[in-house]
C-alpha cells in the first residue's frame, strides 16, 4: 500500500507554508481511483489542484479539456461524482464546495470514457461544427424522435452526472424557523447587519454556506485592519459575541437556495457531507430550512467574473480571486508562473499573493490606460511587470496554458492596437469585475437594475420587507460594507419594532466598525478582450464554460436577429447549466448589448428562479418519502383486516380492504365467494370510510333542501332518504344517505373520497351565500365506525347482539334508523341497503370499532358472516345498478342522465343547487348519454371498462366512427352467473332491448343488449325482507 | 376540523386570517377562486347565457385581484384576499361579507370579457 | 333518547370500559417502550391519553352570555381567539379549547361528555337569541401530549406554525398543518404541547412523530 509520505510527494503544487489547513491531519482519497492526498481544511478542488489535476472534466458540446476555474460556488467546470457505488453516490457535486474527508471518492463526469482521451476530442470538434448556437432548436426539433437518442448520446459523452438507480441510504428532513430578521450571508456586511440588529434584541437568524464565518475576508484572508486588529481576528470575535446572544441563531453549511414570496426562504443545511460515510452519525444528512422572517437583509456578496479572451477555457485559466483563495487559504498555488488579466485592482491582489508565495509573475496585463491605485503601486514596488492599456487576448496550450498573447489595446477597449506578444507563463488569472449575487433578490420577480458605477446589476426595488449590505449593492470598498451592513441591520430591527409596535430599545447600538481602505482605481467596463480577429474567426472565447457558448454564439444570435436577452439566452443556452451562468451572464448580456448598439440596461437581464444552486432532491423530498410519502388513513378495525389477511385498496388515503382471499384464493375467486354468502346469508363491510357530517340547527331542513336536488323538508324523524348532490352546473357531484336523526338533526353521508369536498362545498354556501340560515355543520366522518351487514340472515345476526330495538320489518321498515345497543355499545342502526340485500348499518363511535366488528365476527360464524371488500362491493351494487360517483359519472351527467329523475324535485320553493344548471338546453336535449345496463350477447364475455360503443352497423373505415358511449362498470355477477355492464349510452334509456357493439384493443367486437341497470331483484323484494 | 393536504415547498404566501387575527403559512390554506360571486337570487329567472357567465367566467385580473381563501388546516373559516397577481403582495384580507378598498395608487384591473367585477356585497345578494 | 326533541342527544358511552380502544391503542403507547438513538437521556417523550369525552360547542350570537351560561356547568367559560380555559394538561380538564369564531372543543372525562353534552344544551338554550349545536366527538380524535427539551424541534419539523414563546406561549391552541395532515396544536407546559390529531389519521401522525424524534430519543 502506497505510504503517506509517498503520497505526500504527489502534492507537487502545496506551498510548504501557510494556508488555513492542517498539514499533521493528512487525508487520503482517490480521483479516478487514483490515490491522492489532501489535509484537514481542504475541498477537492484545492487537494486536486495540490496534486496537479489540470483536467476535471471534458466540455459540454466541443469535449474540450477543462479545469477548475473558481474557487466557490460559481464553479462552472469542476462538476464531480462523488461516492463510489450504489445509493451513497452523488452526482454533480462541486469540488470548489464540498470539503475533503477520509477515503472521498470523486470522478469526473465530463468525458467518455475519460476526461484525458482525445477520444471524444474528435467526435467533438464533428460536433463542434454541427452543434452551433441553437442547435437545441435547429437541429433537434425534427424528428422529434429522435431527440430523445441525441440526448441520450450528449448527456453521457458530455457527463451530466449519474443519478444513482438505487434507493437514497441517507436521511433527509426540513426544520420550518421564524424569525424577526435574517441575515443571508456572514461575510463582513452580514456580520455588521447581524450585530446591529441584535442589539436591538430582535430574533436574528444569521445564515452563511461557507464553514467559517467572514466571506470574502477569509477566503482571502485579508490583512487589512478592522477596529484595529486584522481582519480575520474581527470575524472571529464578531461570530463569538453572535453566538453567545441568546436571540441569535447561526447556521453555517448551509445555502439559502430560495427567496420566495414574503420573506420565505429555503436554506438546505449540509449537516454530514463533510464527513466520510464512516464518521456519519446515524442522523439526517441534509436538512432543509424553511425560514419565514419578517425582516430580511440580503448581504450575499459578489461574484468576481472573469475576463473572456480566445482559449480562455484551457486548464490554469482561473479568476484572480481564486487564485488568492487556493494560495492564500489552501496553500496551494495552481501552477508556476503566472499572468494576470485584469480591469480592476483585484487582478494585482492575485499577483501579489502569487509572488509572495515565491512563485513567478510574468505580467500583469492591466485594460485601464492609466492606473493610480495602491494596490497597483505595490506590484510596482515589488518590481513586477505591469502593463497598462493592456490585455490577454489569447492563451495557448490545449491541456494546460502555455503561455499567452498580450496586446496594447485602445481606451474603450474595443479595438488591440499593434501586434499582440507571446508571454510565458502556464496559469492565467483574470478579473473582470464583480457581479453582484442578486439571484435572491429576483426569485420573486424582481428585476435587478444595472449600476453603472458598479458595472453590474444590483437588487430591484420591492414591496418586500427587504434590506442590502455589501458587495450586492455593487459598493464593495470594506468600509463600505461595515457601514452598509450596520445600517441595514439597524433598518431591519426598527422596521421589525415599528411594524410590531414595540418599544425601541433605548441603549441599543453598535458602531460601524472603523477600517482604512487602500486607494482604488475605478474598473473599466471590459467584458470581452479584443482579439486580432473577430470573434467569429479568432479562437474561441468562452462566455458560459458549462454550455460553451462563445462570443461568437452571441454575435451569430444577434445576427439571426434575436434582440432580446431572453430569447438570446435561449438560443445560445447561456445562462442554461447547472452553474446557473454566476461566472458567464454579465459578460453575455455585456457582449449581446455590445454587439446591439445597445446599452446594458436597455437589453435588461434575464430573471433568476430558485434555487441559487443544485439542491439534493433528498432535501427537497425532506422525510416525505417511504411510509410517509403520504398519509395512510385507517378505520379502527384495521388490525382485524390485518388479522384477516384483507389486501388493501387505496381509496383516496384510506386503506379499504379490497377483498379477503382464503388460502390461495384469487380476486376472483375471493370475490365470488364473498358475493355468494352475502346474497345467500350475511356479509360484513367496513364502511367507515363514508363521509359523514351532523348537521344541527333549525335551518338544518332548508339546507338539505337546496343542496340536494330532492325534497327534504317532511322526512321524519327516524327515517333515511338517499339524495344526489350537483354542481351549479346541474352535474352530479356526490350522492349519500341522510337520516334524520330530529327535526333539527341530521346524519348526512358521503362517498369516501367526496367527504372533504362535501363539507367545504356546505361550508362555503353557509358562510358565503347563507350565512342567515341557522345551521352547524360538523365532521363525524372519524367519530363513527360504520359497519354493514347485508344478506338474508342480517337480521338474525343483529338480533343476537342487539336486545333494545325490535328489528321485525313491521317495527324496523326499509330507509328506517334506529337508536339501541349493539354489542354492548351505543348504536345508530340504520336500515339502507347497498346491496340489494337486507341490510343493516351499524355505526358506533369509533373507539368501540374494533370490539363490535369482532363481537359480529363471532356471532356471524354460525351463518358463515363473511368480511368483504370494495370489490365484492362494486359487484353487489352494480348487480342492483345503484351508481358510484365518480365511476358511473364524470362531471358531465345530469340525474336525469341516470335515470334518477325520482331523486329530482323540481317544485321545491328554493332552486337548489344544480336545478337552473340542469335546465340548460344543452342538459335537456334530446341523445344525451344516459346510464343504462349491458348484458353481452356472450354472458361469459365481460366488457372492460372504458370501452366504446357504436353502432352494430357501422363502417370502421367510414372514419371518423360515430361513438354511442363507453362502459362505466362491469363485472361477472355470480347471482346472474353472467357478466353485466354499466355504461353512459346516448339516448340509452329509450333503447332497452336494442343491442350495440363495442370493438376492443385486441380485435374483438362484442355485441351487447342495452338493457335496466337493476339486473338482479328487479322488484327489490330483497331489501325489503 | 378539517382535513388540509399542506403542500411543502409550493406554498410560500404569509397570509393573514382575519378570524384567528394571525398571519399564517400558506400550507394552512386552500384559495377558492374569484371572491364576490353572490349567487343569483332568482336562478330560475335566468337566461342560459347569464348563468353560463355567473357559474363560467372569471376575471384573469393582472394587477389588483380579490379571491376568496379558506383557512382549512385552521379556523375552517372562507374569506377575502385582496392581492396583486403580478407581485403577490397582499393589500389586505377581509372576512365574508365585507369589502376592502384598494390601497391608494392601486387601480382596478383589466379584466377579461364577459366576467363580472367584484363590488361591494350591496345586503341584498349575499357575499 | 328521544326523538321528539328537536336534536338527539343519546349517550355515546358503554359502561364497560375494556371495550374501548384508542385510536393508537395498537401501538401499545401505555408500555414504558422507546425508540430512537439516545432513549437514555430521551429528548422527546410522547403519550397518547385515555379515552377522554370531546365534545364540539357550536356558538354563534352573544358569546358573552353564552360564555356565562356555561360557566356555571363546566366551571369554565368560553375562551377567545385561540386561548383555552379550565386545564388541558390533563384530560380530566375540563378544558375549552378555541377552534374557531363559533367553535370550540370541550375535553372532559369520557363519563361525564353525555351530561355535560346534556347540561350545556339546555344551558345555551336558555339563552335567547343564541344559535347552538354539540356534537360528540369522542370517538373522533387521538389525543397526545409530546414533551421534553427537544420535543419544540420535533414541532418545528412538523409544522410552519410560529412556536416562540411570543407567539405562542401557554394555553394558546391553534389549528395548523403538521406534515401532510392537520393538528390542532395546544401550549401545556414550557416543553410541553398538547396534539389532537383526527382519529384515521393517527398512525400517520405518530409514525410521523416518531421519525421526527429519531435523533433526538424518543421515550414512551
Ligand atoms: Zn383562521
Amino acid at each position: 500500500m502506497i505510504t503517506d509520505r509517498e503520497l505526500r510527494i504527489q502534492q507537487v503544487r502545496r506551498l510548504s507554508t501557510g494556508g488555513d489547513i492542517d498539514r499533521a491531519k493528512p487525508l487520503r482519497f482517490t480521483y479516478n481511483g487514483s490515490p491522492l492526498q489532501g489535509y484537514e481544511g481542504d475541498t477537492v478542488a484545492s487537494a486536486l489542484l495540490a496534486n496537479g489535476i489540470d483536467i476535471v472534466g471534458r466540455s459540454f458540446k466541443y469535449s474540450r479539456p477543462r479545469g477548475i476555474m473558481t474557487a466557490g460556488i460559481d464553479e462552472p467546470n469542476a462538476i464531480l461524482q462523488l461516492g463510489k457505488k450504489g445509493g451513497t453516490q452523488t452526482p454533480n457535486v462541486r469540488a470548489t464546495e464540498q470539503p475533503l474527508f477520509e477515503g472521498l471518492a470523486c470522478s469526473s463526469v465530463k468525458g467518455w470514457p475519460s476526461v484525458n482521451s482525445d477520444f471524444m476530442g474528435l467526435v467533438g470538434k464533428v460536433g463542434g461544427s454541427v452543434m452551433g448556437p441553437g442547435f437545441y432548436y435547429k437541429t433537434f426539433m425534427f424528428p422529434a424522435s429522435f431527440w430523445m437518442t441525441y440526448e441520450a448520446v450528449i448527456r453521457k459523452a458530455a457527463g451530466l452526472g449519474r443519478s444513482p438507480k438505487e434507493p437514497d441510504t441517507e436521511t433527509y428532513d426540513h426544520m420550518n424557523h421564524h424569525t424577526d430578521v435574517m441575515v443571508v450571508g456572514a461575510g463582513p456586511s452580514g456580520l455588521c447587519a447581524a450585530m446591529a440588529a441584535a442589539k436591538t434584541g430582535v430574533d436574528v437568524m444569521l445564515v452563511d454556506n461557507h464553514s467559517k464565518a467572514g466571506g470574502e475576508i477569509t477566503a482571502r484572508a485579508t490583512a487589512q485592519l478592522i477596529d484595529g486588529v486584522p481582519a480575520t481576528q474581527w470575524v472571529e470575535s464578531a461570530m463569538a459575541e453572535l453566538k453567545r446572544m441568546p436571540n441569535v441563531k447561526v447556521l453555517l453549511n448551509t445555502l439559502v437556495n430560495g427567496c420566495h414570496d414574503h420573506n420565505f426562504l429555503t436554506a438546505v443545511e449540509l449537516r454530514q457531507d463533510h464527513l466520510a460515510p464512516k464518521d456519519r452519525i446515524d442522523a439526517v444528512r441534509q436538512r432543509m430550512h424553511k425560514v419565514r422572517a419578517s425582516e430580511l437583509v440580503l448581504a450575499t456578496g459578489a461574484h468576481e467574473r472573469p475576463i473572456v479572451f480566445a482559449n480562455n477555457d484551457v486548464p490554469g485559466c482561473l479568476t484572480a480571486g481564486a487564485i488568492v483563495t487556493y494560495v492564500k487559504q489552501f496553500a496551494v498555488a495552481p501552477g508556476k508562473v503566472l499572468v494576470v488579466g485584469t480591469n480592476n485592482d483585484s487582478g494585482y491582489e492575485a499577483a501579489m499573493a502569487w509572488h509572495e508565495a515565491g512563485l513567478k509573475v510574468t505580467a500583469i496585463a492591466d485594460s485601464r490606460q492609466n492606473v493610480s491605485s495602491d494596490a497597483h503601486q505595490a506590484a510596482v514596488d515589488a518590481g513586477l511587470t505591469v502593463l497598462t492599456g493592456s490585455v490577454v487576448t489569447e492563451a495557448t496550450g490545449s491541456k494546460r496554458v502555455s503561455g499567452v498573447y498580450i496586446a496594447r489595446i485602445n481606451a474603450d477597449g474595443s479595438k488591440v492596437e499593434g501586434e499582440p506578444r507571446s508571454v510565458e507563463c502556464d496559469t492565467v488569472a483574470t478579473s473582470g469585475g464583480y457581479s453582484p449575487v442578486v439571484h435572491l433578490s429576483s426569485h420573486t420577480g424582481t428585476r435587478p437594475v444595472w449600476d453603472e458605477q458598479a458595472i453590474g446589476f444590483v437588487p430591484g426595488k420591492t414591496f418586500e420587507a427587504r434590506h442590502f449590505c455589501g458587495s450586492v449593492t455593487g459598493r464593495h470598498a470594506l468600509s463600505e460594507c461595515l457601514a452598509g451592513g450596520v445600517d441595514a441591520g439597524a433598518k431591519a430591527a426598527s422596521a421589525f419594532i415599528a411594524a410590531n409596535q414595540m418599544d425601541a430599545p433605548s441603549s441599543a447600538s453598535f458602531a460601524v466598525p472603523t477600517t482604512t481602505d487602500p486607494k482604488v482605481a475605478a474598473t473599466q467596463a471590459l467584458y470581452l478582450a479584443p482579439h486580432t480577429h473577430k470573434p467569429s474567426r479568432a479562437p474561441k472565447q468562452f462566455v458560459d464554460m458549462q454550455n460553451d457558448v462563445t462570443a461568437a454564439a452571441i454575435h451569430m444570435a444577434t445576427q439571426e436577429g434575436f434582440e432580446n436577452i431572453e430569447h438570446v439566452k435561449r438560443y445560445t443556452a447561456l445562462g442554461f447549466g447547472t452553474d446557473q451562468g454566476k461566472t458567464g451572464n454579465i459578460n453575455g448580456l455585456a457582449i449581446a448589448a455590445q454587439q446591439l448598439g445597445k446599452a446594458i440596461e436597455e437589453t435588461g437581464t434575464t430573471t433568476f428562479r430558485p434555487n441559487y444552486a443544485p439542491v439534493s432532491f433528498g432535501a427537497v423530498s425532506g422525510a416525505h418519502v417511504g411510509p410517509l410519502f403520504d398519509p395512510k388513513r385507517f378505520t379502527a378495525m384495521q388490525q382485524s383486516h390485518l388479522d384477516n389477511g384483507a389486501e388493501f385498496e387505496d381509496v383516496g388515503q384510506w386503506k379499504r380492504p379490497w377483498y379477503f382471499p382464503v388460502g390461495n384464493e384469487t380476486m376472483d375467486e375471493a370475490v365470488r365467494r364473498e358475493g355468494r354468502a352475502t346474497r345467500t346469508s350475511v356479509g360484513l363491510l367496513d364502511a367507515s370510510t363514508l363521509g359523514k357530517i351532523d348537521i344541527q340547527g333549525p335551518d338544518a331542513r332548508e339546507f338539505l333542501g337546496r343542496v340536494y336536488t330532492n325534497a327534504w323538508a317532511k322526512l321524519a324523524p327516524g327515517r333515511c332518504r338517499y339524495g344526489l348532490m350537483c354542481g351549479e352546473d346541474g352535474m352530479v357531484m356526490d350522492d349519500g344517505v341522510t337520516a334524520c336523526l330530529s327535526d333539527h338533526h341530521f346524519h348526512m353521508t358521503t362517498t369516501s373520497g367526496g367527504a372533504a369536498t362535501v363539507l367545504n362545498w356546505l361550508e362555503i354556501y353557509h358562510q358565503t351565500d347563507w350565512p342567515e340560515l341557522d345551521v352547524f355543520f360538523t365532521s363525524v366522518t372519524d367519530h363513527w365506525s360504520t359497519m354493514t351487514i347485508s344478506g338474508p340472515n342480517s337480521r338474525k345476526l343483529l338480533a343476537k347482539l342487539c336486545q333494545d330495538i325490535d328489528l321485525s320489518a313491521e317495527s324496523f321498515g326499509f330507509m328506517d334508523w334506529k337508536p339501541g345497543t349493539v354489542a354492548g355499545v351505543p348504536a345508530r342502526v340504520f336500515r339502507i341497503s347497498f346491496t340489494g340485500e337486507l341490510s343493516f348499518e351499524i355505526n358506533v363511535p369509533a373507539h368501540y370499532g374494533a370490539h363490535v366488528w369482532d363481537c359480529l365476527l363471532e356471532a356471524g360464524k354460525e351463518f358463515d358472516l363473511t368480511p368483504y371488500g370494495t370489490e365484492t362491493m362494486h359487484v353487489l351494487r352494480a348487480e342492483k345498478g345503484f351508481i358510484i360517483v365518480g365511476q358511473d359519472t364524470d362531471g358531465s351527467v345530469t340525474p336525469m342522465d341516470l335515470d334518477h329523475g325520482w331523486a329530482v324535485n323540481n317544485n321545491k320553493p328554493f332552486s337548489f343547487i344544480g336545478k337552473r344548471g340542469m335546465a340548460r338546453e344543452d342538459c335537456v336535449r334530446d341523445n344525451r348519454k344516459q346510464l343504462v345496463g349491458l348484458k353481452t350477447k356472450k354472458p361469459e364475455v365481460v366488457l372492460p371498462e372504458g370501452a366504446q360503443a357504436v353502432e352494430l352497423d357501422t363502417d370502421p373505415d367510414d372514419t371518423p366512427v360515430p361513438m354511442l358511449g363507453h362502459v362505466t362498470s362491469s363485472y361477472y355477477s355470480m347471482a346472474l352467473d353472467r357478466s353485466i355492464a354499466m355504461a353512459l349510452i346516448k339516448g340509452g334509456i329509450d333503447r332497452y332491448g336494442d343491442t350495440i357493439a363495442f370493438p376492443l384493443l385486441d380485435g374483438r367486437i362484442v355485441h351487447a343488449e342495452i338493457c335496466s341497470p337493476n339486473f338482479y331483484d328487479p322488484n327489490n323484494d330483497a331489501q325489503k325482507g | 376540523m378539517n382535513t388540509a393536504q399542506p403542500g411543502w415547498l409550493t406554498n410560500m404566501f404569509l397570509i393573514h386570517c382575519p378570524y384567528c387575527d394571525e398571519h399564517r403559512e400558506e400550507e394552512e390554506f386552500h384559495a377558492s377562486g374569484q371572491a364576490h360571486l353572490p349567487r343569483p337570487l332568482d336562478p330560475d329567472g335566468m337566461s342560459d347565457e347569464q348563468w353560463g357567465e355567473y357559474i363560467n367566467y372569471r376575471i384573469s385580473a393582472r394587477g389588483a385581484h380579490r379571491e376568496l381563501w379558506h383557512h382549512s388546516a385552521g379556523c375552517g373559516k372562507f374569506f377575502n384576499v385582496l392581492r396583486d397577481t403580478v407581485s403577490y403582495e397582499i393589500y389586505g384580507t377581509y372576512k365574508a361579507g365585507e369589502w376592502l378598498e384598494l390601497p391608494a395608487g392601486v387601480s382596478e384591473p383589466r379584466i377579461a370579457k364577459g366576467a363580472k367585477r367584484a363590488h361591494e356585497p350591496s345586503g341584498g345578494e349575499g357575499a | 333518547m328521544n326523538t321528539n326533541e328537536v336534536t338527539v342527544v343519546a349517550n355515546q358511552y358503554a359502561n364497560d370500559a375494556s371495550l374501548a380502544q384508542t385510536p393508537l391503542h395498537h401501538a401499545q403507547l401505555d408500555g414504558n417502550s422507546s425508540s430512537g438513538t439516545a432513549t437514555q437521556n430521551a429528548g422527546v417523550r410522547l403519550t397518547e391519553r385515555e379515552l377522554t369525552g370531546q365534545l364540539v360547542l357550536r356558538i354563534r350570537g352573544d358569546l358573552s352570555a353564552a360564555s356565562k351560561a356555561i360557566e356555571p356547568v363546566l366551571g369554565i367559560g368560553l375562551p377567545s381567539t385561540l386561548k383555552s380555559t379550565g386545564n388541558p394538561a390533563s384530560s380530566s380538564g375540563p378544558s375549552l379549547a378555541w377552534v374557531s369564531p363559533d367553535e370550540w372543543r370541550l375535553l372532559c372525562p369520557i363519563e361525564q361528555a353525555f351530561e355535560n353534552e346534556q347540561n350545556i344544551r339546555n344551558a345555551l338554550s336558555a339563552v335567547g337569541e343564541l344559535s347552538h349545536a354539540v356534537v360528540n366527538v369522542s370517538g373522533g380524535y387521538t389525543l397526545l401530549d409530546i414533551s421534553g427539551a427537544d420535543a419544540i424541534n420535533v414541532l418545528k419539523k412538523s409544522t410552519g406554525y410560529d412556536l416562540r414563546d411570543k407567539n405562542f406561549p401557554l394555553g394558546k391552541v391553534v389549528g395548523t398543518a403538521f406534515g401532510k395532515t392537520s393538528v390542532h396544536l395546544l401550549r401545556t407546559g414550557e416543553e410541553k404541547w398538547h396534539i389532537i390529531a383526527r382519529r384515521s389519521f393517527a398512525d400517520y401522525t405518530w409514525l410521523w412523530l416518531q421519525n421526527a424524534a429519531r435523533e433526538y430519543g424518543l421515550k414512551i
